[in-house]
């Protein structure tokens, strides 16, 4: 026990000290009027002020529990990329020249990467049915049913595409936001309305009309090129 | 912006347009007329104090001519911007004459239908 600690409610709190007193009365017996407290010589009123407060501190105790942290905090999708857009945010190659789907399989190859082409299957129009082939064929793992919920190993990604013109691809972070990188252009938090993604499918996307799915990203697992 | 900027001869004139995130950005060769016409463009446009901001997001993010010596003029949302080694020049463009008379120069169905009109530009 240290040398002096705090009684509150039942509770000993001192240095190095968070218990429970197994009398949970020792409070009162301290405080009693025949207790220990006359010592003190406070007063003949004191003792019954300092069974009120108790009283009054115990109703507060219960009122306001204690409740342990949750741990991690914030950290929603522990598997998922570090949001680092410092990294891709060059202004030079690394940001020229890697696209959406480097940027959302957390993949660099300053090439531009398409679906496909590492594994001889590059989309063939731009659709959700030719290009979602075209990435399983690089061996991400198509997750229609994720519902934007985490995987329990490697990261969510979001195909999107602009009908007949191009696709694009979100990835979901630790804290649970989605993030992109619209192109050559830098790495962002933020949807085409400046705000945060919590969901892809209701993110303002711009002409990138067609929500098409949701994949999974193995680290290591994958091929682009 | 785009891989675009690889592999370009030295002395050829190339247009393009910001506007796709998984392609590489289209991209289309221009006669030395028209860049002539952008040069006359370029002089008659007034100086702008407005600072260059490479705008973001998807979409149509502006139109492009990159030339020898390292030049490059870059159109959206009534600036110009002339990048040289020498550092880059800022000129105002309200009526966006160069930027369509840069889009107008595309062959056609290359880019998606809107971009001139503003249906694809970007936020």
């Amino acid at each position: 026990m240290p040398k002096t600690f705090r009684v509150a409610n039942g509770d000993l709190i001192g240095p190095q000290l968070s218990h429970r007193a197994a009398d949970e009365e020792v409070e009162r017996f301290i405080a009693r009027n025949t207790g220990l407290i006359r010592q003190l010589r406070l007063g003949n009123k004191f003792p019954s002020f300092l069974l009120k407060e108790m009283e009054r501190f115990r109703k507060v105790r219960e009122k306001w529990k204690f409740r342990p942290p949750r741990w991690p905090h914030g950290e929603r999708c522990r598997c998922a990329p570090l949001y680092e857009p410092n990294w891709w945010n060059d202004n030079g190659q690394k940001q020229w020249n890697n696209n959406c789907y480097n940027y959302s399989t957390n993949y660099r190859t300053d090439t531009f990467a398409q679906p496909g082409l590492a594994a001889g299957a590059e989309y063939t129009a731009l659709t959700c049915a030719s290009v979602r082939p075209a990435a399983l064929a690089d061996d991400l793992i198509d997750s229609p049913s994720a519902n934007n919920k985490c995987p329990k190993e490697g990261h969510l990604v979001a195909l999107v595409i602009a009908p007949g013109w191009d696709f694009h691809w979100y990835r979901k972070g630790r804290n649970g936001y989605w993030t992109h990188k619209p192109g050559g252009t830098p790495a962002t938090n933020v949807d085409n309305s400046g705000a945060l993604i919590p969901d892809p499918r209701t993110a303002n996307r711009g002409p990138y009309t067609d929500f098409c799915t949701f994949m999974v990203v193995m680290h290591g697992h994958i091929k682009i090129r | 912006m785009g891989t675009s900027r690889s592999g370009e001869k030295d002395d050829a004139w190339v247009a393009g347009a910001f506007v796709y995130s998984g392609r590489p950005d289209p991209t289309w060769s221009i006669s030395k007329r028209l860049v002539k016409e952008l040069q006359e463009l370029w002089e008659s446009l007034p100086a702008s104090e407005e600072k260059w901001e490479p705008p973001g997001g998807l979409g149509y993010r502006g139109s492009f001519v990159r030339g020898p010596g390292h030049r490059e003029w870059v159109a959206f949302n009534g600036l110009v911007s002339l990048t040289t080694p020498a550092g880059v020049e800022v000129r105002s463009d309200p009526a966006r004459k160069f930027e369509k008379t840069l889009l107008l120069s595309a062959p056609k169905g290359l880019l998606p239908k809107g971009v001139l009109e503003g249906a694809w530009r970007a936020s």
